[in-house]
């Protein structure tokens, strides 16, 4: 039932996709986007990774999306007459690229599925994980013991961004 | 198909989406969006890595990924602000100050 629902999920995250990208209206793009974050989110509570699903629907889906939307309504996008036109040039040499880029990515994942030598498996299973205490509980064990130095490098780079933000959203810096 | 196979597939899908908002599109905001979705593809990747091969890392990467996503907006959304008050517009075909 669970492979179902991912493979439905799936789908309409890749249907939603195409209104990010080709949506005249910002606030279009900016709900598909959301829809698109939240569908992921569903994705990866199904396949298991229940903390990173919470964060990408408080954290994506909630915070960043909002931004977005904020700026939307903040600068007035009524002007539609400069977006891009079928018939241009660029816009299949946009096409182009991607689908050549697709090409790569898909040679590489068939490659990766084809490929008989695979890395040995790690030791967290399905059932280790719930041995353990669940998803969240050997996140954790692991964030704070092995990598708990990327964790303070990430609060600091947070802390320069939002004061970068700060200085660039002032209308004057003295 | 298997699951683990769709969901490659699906990321590599939206990788490809993001590039071309970014390369199609003239409104920065949705350039911008676009990145967004290139980072979501790569995190989908990550956890489904993570899933397959039974490992935790793939899953605390996509936690820095989040994080880096989140300064990542708010500075580039800072910068759209300034654009708009200098150009009066966002679209990347109004601002040619540097255009030779």
């Amino acid at each position: 039932m669970g492979e179902a629902v991912v493979h439905v999920l799936a789908a309409l995250a890749a249907f939603l996709g195409l209104f990010v990208v080709f949506a005249r209206n910002p606030f279009t793009c900016a709900f598909a986007l959301v829809g698109l974050m939240v569908c992921l989110g569903g994705i990866y509570g199904l396949i298991g990774a229940h903390f990173v699903a919470a964060l990408q629907v408080i954290v994506y889906a909630g915070a960043i999306m909002v931004l977005f939307v904020f700026a939307i309504m903040l600068m007035n996008l009524n002007e539609e007459e400069s977006e891009y036109s079928w018939g241009h040039w660029r816009t299949y040499a946009a096409l182009l690229l991607s689908a050549a880029v697709f090409l790569i990515l898909g040679s590489g994942v068939n490659a990766w599925l084809s490929d008989t030598r695979k890395p040995s498996s790690g030791v967290w299973t399905f059932d280790h994980v719930r041995e353990v205490g669940g998803n969240v509980v050997a996140l954790s064990g692991q964030l704070f013991s092995k990598d708990y130095i990327q964790f303070e490098i990430i609060s600091l780079l947070l802390l320069v961004a939002s004061v970068a933000a700060l200085i660039l959203a002032k209308r004057k810096v003295d | 198909m298997e699951t683990g196979n769709v969901l490659h597939l699906l990321s590599a899908y939206l990788f490809c989406l993001g590039l071309l908002a970014l390369l199609l599109r003239r409104n920065t905001l949705i350039m911008l969006m676009g990145i967004e979705l290139m980072l979501n593809a790569v995190n989908l990747s990550f956890v489904t890595f993570s899933r397959e091969l039974n490992q935790l890392n793939g899953q605390l990467q996509v936690f820095f990924v989040i994080t880096l996503a989140a300064a990542e907006s708010a500075i580039g959304l800072s910068i759209l602000v300034n654009i708009y008050r200098n150009f009066g517009s966002i679209k990347t075909d109004r601002t040619t100050s540097l255009r030779g």
